[in-house]
């Protein structure tokens, strides 16, 4: 019996003399830490911070005394949530909308970096494209955020790296717009293509997924594309569905995106990609990538690769259908 | 049993050698020593989320810190050097049948062999085995077949193999 033969190879001898050596090390270094409640993401916490910031200048009336009622707390059943429900959910509210109406995709970023330890630079760009041509919105709303004095003073002397270019409004002419998602490029027609099948789509993120890769963590960066792109809402449901089956998910029912917006925020087991879902609509408020800085690759000739760096996010103002601004 | 301390040592008691097993195949004793270190110090800031069922969940940790390392592939002799000894009458052609077993293993596919030994060292679906090993679980199938097709030929007594 095959199975058998492979059950006497696990080496049961050496597992069980590391276990009797290891425990008490490994016990005490653990227990040296608070367990975490939640962990929230640099960005998150940024945005947190940009809003601690903004309270500062709210001007309080003169304190008046006003009696309060409060309410007897009285017990409500309320369902338990967890990241696998939140996107099962999701997925039939997609199911439920109605494809939007527009000749053009358009999207409306708001883009955060994290050039330095303690610097976010944040600006807002946006497109209009319908697989070959469009508009490309000047970058605006340019703001830059320091955790304090030193790291702007440290950001100053290193010549303000990270800034986006402040280019004009301009036309898609002579460019295409593609994403790359894993080993496929990808372009406008190909989203729109993408299967609402299961298995359909499951074979196409595994053909996509480059070998040795995690694939829950792969779906998590795919998903940041699919989930905002002119993709069907079927596609994007069935996407979902696939997230919701990733093993060690976690769910931060409380959270908020990098520009404030209250949403459910899951991150996928190895913790280096989280996304913000807004539960009303099931649409992506945010992704953040609190990964490794990927490195940069060669493209092929006439493409940019635009590697993930740790800390990025991106907070989506606006994506659908529309038509062309005058 | 509800206070964070004992529902790790708990987890860690149950599940410490079976994610150490895993780690031994990727990596010497202490790196994987290291890196289960690692899985379990990752649960226990994690342990309100994690799932009720762990195992999957930490063999998954598990293989993601296992692939930072530089060489994670599947070995024969990482494996012969821990081969269990069995005490038994015909000791010397078990040892040898173990040892053509995991240098079959090792030979063929990493994902074939992999999903051979997910599921038989673990007790493991299919489903669950499917996730660790990043697949679709039709995927794991055909990859479980595979392997099992492989070990069995290779396995196989030669007058047999000579008859067929």
């Amino acid at each position: 019996m095959i199975d058998d033969l492979v059950r006497s190879l696990r080496p049961d001898d050496v597992t069980e003399e590391s276990y009797q050596a290891r425990r008490a090390d490994d016990l005490t270094r653990a227990f040296a830490e608070q367990p975490a409640r939640r962990r929230r993401s640099p960005l998150l916490a940024a945005s947190g911070l940009l809003a601690a910031a903004a309270a500062a200048f709210v001007v309080f009336a003169p304190s008046t005394t006003v009696p309060v009622k409060i309410p007897l707390e009285t017990p409500v059943a309320t369902p338990v949530l967890t990241a696998r429900s939140v996107l099962l959910a999701g997925a039939e509210t997609l199911e439920r909308t109605p494809a939007g109406k527009g000749t053009y995709w358009h999207e409306k970023v708001r883009t955060f970096t994290s050039p330095l330890d303690g610097v976010v630079v944040a600006s807002t760009g946006e497109t209009w494209y319908d697989g070959r041509d469009g508009k490309i919105g000047a970058t605006r709303d340019v703001k830059t955020t320091f955790a304090d004095e030193r790291a702007e003073k440290v950001w100053r002397a290193k010549g303000r790296p990270g800034l986006p270019d402040a280019g004009a409004e301009r036309s898609f002419e002579g460019m295409v717009l593609a994403w790359g998602i894993g080993t496929k490029q990808v372009r406008q027609a190909d989203l729109k293509k993408l299967p609402a099948d299961r298995a359909a789509l499951q074979k196409w993120l595994d053909e996509a997924r480059p070998t040795g890769e995690d694939a829950g963590s792969f779906t998590f960066a795919a998903a940041r594309h699919v989930l905002t792109s002119p993709a069907s809402n079927a596609a994007r449901a069935t996407l979902l569905r696939i997230l919701a089956d990733q093993d060690g998910l976690r769910l931060d029912d409380d959270a908020t995106d990098p520009v404030g917006r209250p949403g459910l925020a899951i991150t996928d087991a190895t913790g280096d990609h989280t996304l913000v879902v807004d539960p009303a609509t099931a649409k992506l408020l945010a992704y953040v990538y609190d990964g490794p800085d990927e490195r940069q690759v060669d493209s092929p000739p006439g493409t940019t690769m635009i590697p993930a760096r740790h800390g990025t996010a991106y907070a989506y103002l606006e994506t659908g259908w529309a038509d062309l601004p005058r | 049993m509800d206070d964070p301390e004992t529902r790790f040592t708990d987890l860690y008691d149950r599940h410490y050698r079976a994610v150490l097993g895993y780690a031994l195949l990727r990596a010497d004793r202490a790196a994987a020593e290291d890196v289960v270190g690692e899985t379990f110090l990752i649960a226990w800031r994690r342990l309100a989320d994690l799932p009720p069922e762990p195992l999957p969940w930490l063999l998954g940790v598990a293989r993601n810190l296992l692939r930072k390392q530089r060489d994670s592939g599947i070995r024969a002799e990482r494996l012969l050097a821990y081969l269990p000894a069995r005490d038994s009458p015909d000791v010397a052609d078990q040892v040898t049948e173990r040892e053509a077993a995991l240098i079959v293993l090792a030979a063929m596919a990493e994902a074939d062999a992999e999903a051979l030994i997910l599921t038989s060292w673990y007790g493991l679906t299919p489903r669950e085995a499917a996730k660790i090993a990043g697949c679709a679980a039709g995927t794991f199938a055909v990859r479980l077949h595979r392997a099992r097709r492989r070990l069995t030929e290779a396995l196989r007594p030669r007058t047999l193999q000579e008859q067929s």
